[in-house]
């Protein structure tokens, strides 16, 4: 993300309480690993999606 | 709470707003020599092996090494040691490919003015504590640093005092504290944090309350002077360490698992000899379970906005920690004041 969308650190912050938020997903800081690029972030979101 | 609610109070989003503007720098640390005059009880650098490499001292391959480190987008550095101010052509190379960053320093021999990093400067007690603490390489007592330290960075604005907070020297910063102020000078406050296997008789462990108390009265005696805040005065004197309060963001830690994000994507802690360890952080060799570092807290504190959009309180807190932090490390920032009161 930080390449993706030239984020720095806080908006990359931002950016995970912004998707807990508007997604409920839980997102927790093991999470955050996970999240590397915006590909990356619609896959998790789309695996939480198919769990709930 | 939400960070848009948060928000949403006038003076939390400005703060915001202010401190937001800082969160570009991506730092990284380089022990520019493994030469000291003093031998600091405790030192994180004389523990493990950090010290035992031979040193580059060729200004040009210091100037190569930053220029890469400029590449891969490093924009903030911090010169530690050994004692950084016995290789000046190493600083002035560093300052003039990457010009934001801090030396940390003994502060007994003066770095010259045109090199405009931030200083900080290392107190560790008053004049019956320092020379104990803080001996000569070769065993005898040392110096009573401040005296020195005050003479040779007279009306120096890069300089920022360290008080490191140990298990013996809770009472010694009041004399400390005055000599600063009387000097113009700012002061930050450091606690002694034990090395891996260390067993110094300065580690705290009953006197971190009073530690707390004694931070919180210099606030309120000098309120220009000690550049801190409330929120800063809690964390760092917690029975449970930073890590153990909000995990850690640097490769070491993470490494191990803990959080794989922020800092730990970029830092590096370079040697002296221009190597550097996969497992890094900003003090090597300290025991985890015993880190109040200022250094480290600066890193692992920041990093964990995710946990203070709980309550406005925290919120408070956190945005005072970051204000404290780019005040301590950003020559020329002008810490606000602070929005957090203690419970």
């Amino acid at each position: 993300l930080f390449d993706d969308l030239g984020l720095d650190s806080l908006d990359l912050l931002e950016f995970y309480l912004r998707l807990d938020e508007e997604f409920n997903v839980n997102l927790t800081e093991d999470d955050y690993p996970k999240l590397t690029s915006v590909e990356a972030t619609t896959a998790y979101l789309k695996a939480k999606a198919a769990h709930q | 709470m939400s960070l848009p609610t948060l928000l949403k109070v006038p003076e939390l989003e400005e703060r915001y707003r202010k401190v937001k503007k800082y969160f570009f720098l991506r730092e990284s640390a380089y022990d520019v020599t493994s030469t000291c005059q003093l031998r600091c009880d405790g030192c994180y650098y004389f523990e493990g092996d950090k010290y035992k490499v031979k040193d580059c001292k060729d200004p040009e391959a210091w100037r190569e090494l930053l220029q890469r480190e400029r590449d891969r987008g490093i924009t903030y550095v911090n010169l530690a040691g050994a004692e950084p101010s016995l290789v000046p052509q190493v600083l002035r190379a560093c300052y003039e490919t990457i010009p934001l960053g801090t030396i940390f320093t003994n502060g007994l021999r003066k770095i010259h003015p045109d090199i405009r990093y931030r200083l900080h400067l290392s107190v560790w007690g008053d004049g019956t504590g320092d020379p104990i603490y803080r001996r000569y390489a070769g065993g005898r007592a040392g110096p009573y640093c401040l005296p020195i330290q005050l003479k040779n960075y007279k009306n120096d604005d890069r300089v920022i005092f360290v008080y490191t907070f140990n298990g013996d020297n809770v009472d010694q910063v009041k004399e400390v504290l005055k000599h600063i102020h009387d000097h113009g000078h700012k002061v930050t406050f450091n606690v002694f944090s034990t090395p891996e296997g260390n067993r110094s008789t300065l580690k705290l462990s009953d006197t971190l309350r009073r530690t707390q108390d004694k931070m919180v009265e210099a606030m309120e005696r000098y309120p220009d002077t000690v550049v801190y805040s409330h929120y800063n005065a809690e964390v760092h004197t917690q029975p449970v360490s930073l890590r153990g309060q909000f995990r850690c963001p640097y490769p070491r830690a993470a490494m191990e698992g803990s959080m794989q994000f922020g800092i730990g994507a970029s830092f590096r802690n370079y040697q002296a000899d221009l190597g550097y360890s996969a497992a890094s952080c900003c003090v090597p060799d300290t025991d985890c379970t015993d880190c109040r570092h200022y250094a480290a807290g600066s890193a692992i504190v920041t990093a964990r906005l995710d946990l203070h959009t709980k309550s406005e309180q925290l919120f408070r807190g956190w945005l005072d920690y970051v204000d404290t932090y780019l005040a301590i490390w950003i020559l020329g920032y002008q810490k606000s004041e602070n929005l957090y009161s203690a419970h």
